[in-house]
């Protein structure tokens, strides 16, 4: 199956899971099914319980993948096999951990037709959770004090040096703030048992927490940004509802970060505007865009789309002012999947889910 | 308390509707004000001092001098409380 330039685009998007620990695939698919009319969405699974891959009108095929763990060839293999039967040309890869599977693979996957657009490993690496005070340093802007953890023991040195509270992160995901010694190593060892060492201390800031989400052309370019603030977070800290600002100064800051690394793709840079000193502080960098990208194209700026023509080599859409005021609130409901379904994802890999109208002709219209 | 309490550009920033409804865009948080919250923003955005906002509400309300000071003084604290109409970092 093949497609030419002209076609709308059969797009890849991972990262399917709208949880407690939201991922980003649903709202890249909602921004591109509203940007690009006719465009195609496969959708890569990691779990026969990705939420996405029941949620009518979303998906139009849907494949389960190997886990970024296994080796590239097996990655490169399954993709491979996924563009032959759906003809997908251009991957937007959602989760952190796909991204060192896929740079391996970025080169091969480009001579098959796959268009990405990715960071450079460089970049990747430069905007790590172990290297982000050494970025903070050379962007001029604040950032925690952070050191690795590498054994239990070495929370006492952490907390001589930044006092309590002190927050404990995990490599790739999650951060707990601990008040004691207590609460640190509980947090040490749930978060080293679930995403591996080393993990960091840092210092604690208080503040309010202010969020960037940008698309970098890998040029020095930052387009689209959109700032915002949570307005409510899940256990994880995650934004369950939030409002789009107009923060001169976080933008700018954000800008500069994004700028320095040279980024080329999606990204969120989290910042903290401390409530004793007001001045802005770096806490993370994320190397894709966050859940709540969907925010970002209500309030005017379609990243995805622009994400899509940075593959292609494209001219990118303008961006303007994104509105401030703009808010969401997330929705839970449940997406209804039958045996069927289970049957075909974990004996074929494959799923077909429903089109957007077939919810109510598959299980029936609402009697009394 | 002079005038200079507050940031003539973040004052400027504010979202200001007829019903009371004030959001502030550089922080994304929303407020709820009163008639006379609302004529207290008004001078602010306007220039005024807290004794003049005061003198302005005597005029249109008809009421006690010190208590509409009182009033002024304390709603402008509350403002720089919740870091409305100030610089980043000079809340409370």
């Amino acid at each position: 199956m093949s497609r030419n330039s002209e076609s709308p685009p059969c797009v890849a998007v991972s990262g399917l899971h709208l949880g407690e620990n939201a991922q980003p695939g649903p709202g890249v698919i909602r921004s591109l099914r509203e940007g690009i009319p006719g465009v195609r969405i496969v959708g890569l699974a990691y779990d026969a319980l990705d939420s996405s891959l029941f949620m009518p009108g979303l998906l139009d095929d849907a494949f389960l993948m190997p886990y970024p763990s296994v080796t590239p060839e097996t990655c490169l293999e399954r993709l491979l096999e996924i563009r032959d039967e759906t003809g997908i040309n251009v991957l937007i890869p959602c989760l952190d951990v796909e991204l060192p599977v896929l740079l391996r693979l970025e080169t091969r996957l480009r001579e098959a037709g796959i268009a990405l657009a990715l960071p450079a490993a460089a970049a990747l690496a430069r905007r790590s959770k172990p290297r982000l005070m050494d970025l903070a340093a050379d962007t001029g802007v604040a950032t925690p004090a952070t050191r690795t953890l590498l054994a239990v023991q070495d929370l006492e040195a952490a907390a001589r040096a930044y006092g309590w509270p002190l927050v404990v992160k995990g490599p790739f995901y999650e951060a707990e703030v601990v008040r004691g010694p207590v609460e640190a190593a509980a947090a040490f060892h749930k978060l080293s048992a679930k995403w591996g060492l080393p993990l960091l201390a840092q210092q604690f800031v208080a503040g309010e927490e202010f969020d960037v989400i940008a698309l970098g052309d890998g040029l020095g370019g930052v387009h689209g940004p959109v700032g915002m603030r949570k307005t409510l977070v899940t256990r994880l800290g995650k934004a369950w509802a939030a409002v789009t600002v107009a923060d001169e100064e976080l933008m700018e800051t954000a800008r500069r970060v994004v700028s320095a690394l040279r980024w080329r793709g999606g990204c969120e840079v989290e910042m903290l505007r401390s409530s004793t000193d007001g001045r802005l502080y770096l806490i993370e960098f994320n190397p894709r865009f966050p859940a709540w990208v969907y925010l970002a194209t209500a309030a005017g700026c379609n990243l995805p789309l622009g994400l899509v023509c940075l593959a292609q080599n494209r001219a990118l859409p303008p961006y303007p002012a994104p509105r401030a005021g703009v808010c969401f609130v997330r929705h839970a409901v449940e997406a209804i999947g039958d045996l069927s379904d289970m049957e075909s994802l974990m004996t074929l890999g494959r799923m077909r889910p429903r089109p957007a109208a077939a919810e109510e002709e598959a299980h029936g219209p609402a009697r009394v | 308390m002079s005038r200079t309490d507050f940031d003539p550009s973040a004052l400027r920033a504010l979202a200001i509707s007829e019903t009371g409804f004030v959001f502030d865009p550089r922080t994304g948080h929303s407020y709820s004000v009163n008639g006379t919250g609302l004529a207290v923003l008004s001078g602010l955005r306007e220039g005024l001092d807290l004794p003049g906002i005061a003198r302005r509400l005597y005029e249109q309300f008809e009421v006690e001098d010190a208590t509409v000071e009182e009033d002024v003084a304390l709603f402008a604290q509350r403002m720089r409380d919740f870091g409305l109409g100030v610089r980043p970092g000079t809340a409370g």
